[in-house]
């Protein structure tokens, strides 16, 4: 089984517009019924945790990740759907809980420690390890309050890390002390994600998101719009913030494809092929390829904008889109059909590539269709070292440059 | 409960018994400082003013007050620990017991001290040490599983209810003088010794003053019917414990 397993949760809040509180507004409420809100914090959410994977959570403010967080900890019990677990699981859904200011350093990571689960037996080496880390060694037996609250957030931070659970969640508790200690903790995370310790990131930051994890979850308003690879996650989510998509997409239909747009104009076929129109899989690495695009108008639609991105490993390898191109934009009418050739040259290394593809408004940038992994295909024969493009390098010997080489070499 | 529970209960008790006394001159001596000057005032008061009979009156009245302090102070803290402790038992998930114990275990350390002291008082004046004070222990288990189970029972309600404290307190005032802590059971009247029957703290300290100062063993059939009460008491809290505890997250 997976590290975490939510499957089909589903979790509503009843927020009575009066709190009740004490017994007797309670006894008086029950004469004349309080008007309750019921929030949907969560609606039938499923998703999975692999071992050893770093998970994203994003989503506006009150779209459910906290809540989502919280059921995964075992702190709310869903109202439908399953958790299990799979592990020992530490959450940090905030740092430094149960710091005292009248507290030494010490006695904090202690309780904070006991918090998170430390072992009783390692309490005192994990303690010690926690403080040096944070770099207070100094401090050890001060008072927390005389700690400045940078350092005390590095203290929580230092210790949260070596709880060494198996799974760790966490939610905004990534950016605490100065561009040094930053640093640090990144190489520790990298180092946890190594050990194959599980993560789960709650996040605003979209850039740690895209760095830590390799699948993203995307909820808007406690449902699912999008589990995928994290940079196309990503990528949709900043689109629809942006206003370019006027509605969340709902979860995959199918695999890892994810469409989403509101449909005024549709792709309804295509693939690649080869120059000679053959489909293809395999390509040398500097061939020619060709992508054929057939869409559809269901609305009439001014000046589309075609786009295309290649993508490998969760990274985007390149974009562009027609208007880039200059393809003269030209308006089209509820129903018309047409294609597109794309041809495009695969200066890719080796490995396999996943093409996503667009239409949007040209100058509103609204999306009409938005379909990842449309297409794949695998690059061989490239001789490139490290990163996605290849280059086309050559390596030759050029024999007047050595001549003057060694000539300037003689030279006392 | 496993063992790392434990030891954060032991972690949670000790730190807020440290904290509780920073910033004070006399720090752990308070704990003491404070039943000692209640035992005098009302010695003073109920021996000297009112001129109240009674053989071995001050040790009485200490022996009383060590352990009702700790029956109140305990509660107290039980009762309300749940609510003290939102921002732990909203964030971070384990046995929310771990809370009400450390609660608990807190007003331990306090009784503890003070039993010492009672001891030191209770020598130096003379008073002898018999066999009957072996049954002393058992009243003490019933005297903490007491307050334990009111406190299992009461705190998930006060995380609803925050009258659900206020009323204990103003129980706990009341139960002072239906208690007999500064007084004997023998002073009330028969037709309303009743009320002292079915009282469980009534029973626990006059079978302490029984066992420790009378030298006396006490009636066993009495002591059972209170452990059985007790029990019972802290088997009801324990069980509505673990029914109220899964969803208590949501009525912070």
């Amino acid at each position: 089984m997976d590290a975490i397993e939510v499957a089909g949760v589903s979790k509503t809040y009843r927020i009575p517009h009066e709190r009740r509180t004490t017994l007797l507004e309670s006894v008086l409420a029950a004469f004349r019924p309080t008007p309750v809100e019921l929030l949907a914090a969560l609606q039938d959410v499923t998703l999975s945790v692999p071992h050893g994977a770093c998970v994203g959570v994003i989503g506006a403010n009150g779209s459910g990740k906290s809540t989502l967080l919280k059921v995964m900890a075992g702190l709310l019990v869903p109202d439908s759907g399953t958790v299990r677990v799979d592990g020992t699981l530490a959450p940090l859904l905030e740092l430094g809980l149960g710091f005292q200011h009248e507290l030494t350093v010490r006695e904090n990571v202690e309780l904070y420690g006991a918090l998170l689960g430390y072992p009783a037996d390692e309490l005192a080496p994990r303690t010690d390890a926690a403080i040096a880390f944070a770099e207070l060694e100094r401090f050890r037996d001060a008072k927390l309050k005389s700690l400045s609250s940078g350092m005390a957030a590095r203290l929580a931070f230092a210790t949260a890390l070596r709880a060494e659970a198996d799974i760790l969640l966490l939610d905004e508790v990534l950016a605490v002390g100065d561009a040094h200690f930053q640093r640090k903790c990144f190489a520790v995370f990298e180092a946890l994600r190594r050990d194959g310790t599980t993560l789960v990131l709650v996040s605003h930051d979209l850039s740690t998101v895209r760095r830590f994890c390799e699948q993203v979850c995307w909820l808007d308003r406690g449902r699912v719009a999008q589990i995928g690879p994290a940079a196309e996650v990503v990528s949709m989510y900043l689109a629809f913030m942006r206003g370019q998509i006027g509605e969340a997409p709902g979860p995959a239909a199918s695999g890892s494809q994810h469409r989403l747009g509101d449909g005024r104009m549709r792709y309804v076929g295509g693939g690649l092929e080869d120059e000679a129109g053959n489909p293809v899989q395999r390509v040398r690495t500097g061939a020619r390829l060709v992508l054929r695009l057939a869409f559809e108008a269901r609305h009439a639609v001014d000046a589309p904008n075609f786009g295309f991105s290649v993508w490998t490993g969760g990274h985007m390898v390149s974009s562009t889109t027609s208007a880039l191109a200059g393809l003269p934009s030209r308006a089209f009418a509820p129903g018309e059909r047409a294609e597109l050739r794309v041809p495009f040259t695969a200066a890719l290394s080796n490995g396999v590539y996943l093409v996503s593809v667009a239409i949007g408004d040209a100058s509103t940038e609204v999306i009409y269709d938005w379909i990842t992994a449309f297409a794949s295909f695998t690059v061989e024969g490239s001789i490139t070292f490290e990163g996605a493009a290849d280059l086309a390098a050559e390596f030759a010997y050029d024999t007047g440059a050595a001549v003057a080489g060694t000539a300037h070499a003689r030279r006392p | 409960m496993d063992r790392r529970y434990w030891h954060l209960t032991v972690q949670l008790a000790r730190k807020d018994f440290k904290i509780r006394y920073t910033h004070s001159v006399l720090g752990y001596a308070w704990s003491v400082v404070n039943p000692l000057i209640f035992s005098f005032v009302y010695f003073l008061v109920f021996s000297v003013f009112i001129r109240f009979d009674v053989p071995f009156y001050a040790a009485y009245l200490l022996l009383g007050i060590v352990l009702w302090t700790f029956f109140a102070e305990g509660s107290a803290h039980g009762v309300t620990s749940l609510l003290a402790r939102a921002s732990l038992v909203t964030k971070v998930a384990f046995p929310r017991q771990v809370i009400v114990y450390a609660a608990i275990l807190n007003a331990l350390m306090t009784f503890a001290i003070s039993l010492l002291v009672l001891a030191v008082v209770l020598t130096t004046t003379g008073m002898p040490v018999r066999p009957s004070i072996m049954a002393f222990p058992v009243l003490l288990v019933d005297l903490i599983a007491l307050t334990l189970g009111i406190s299992l029972l009461l705190a998930p309600l006060h995380v609803r209810f925050h009258d659900v404290g206020y009323l204990w307190g103003v129980v706990v005032q009341i139960g002072f003088w239906l208690t007999p802590v500064i007084y004997q059971e023998t002073v009330v009247p028969d037709g309303w010794r009743w009320l002292l029957k079915y009282n469980p703290m009534a029973r626990i300290i006059e079978h302490s003053r029984q066992v420790v100062i009378l030298g006396q063993w006490p009636d066993w059939a009495a002591v059972g019917r209170t452990t059985v009460m007790v029990g019972v008491l802290l088997v009801l809290g324990a069980v509505s414990f673990r029914r109220l505890q899964a969803r208590l997250v949501e009525h912070y």
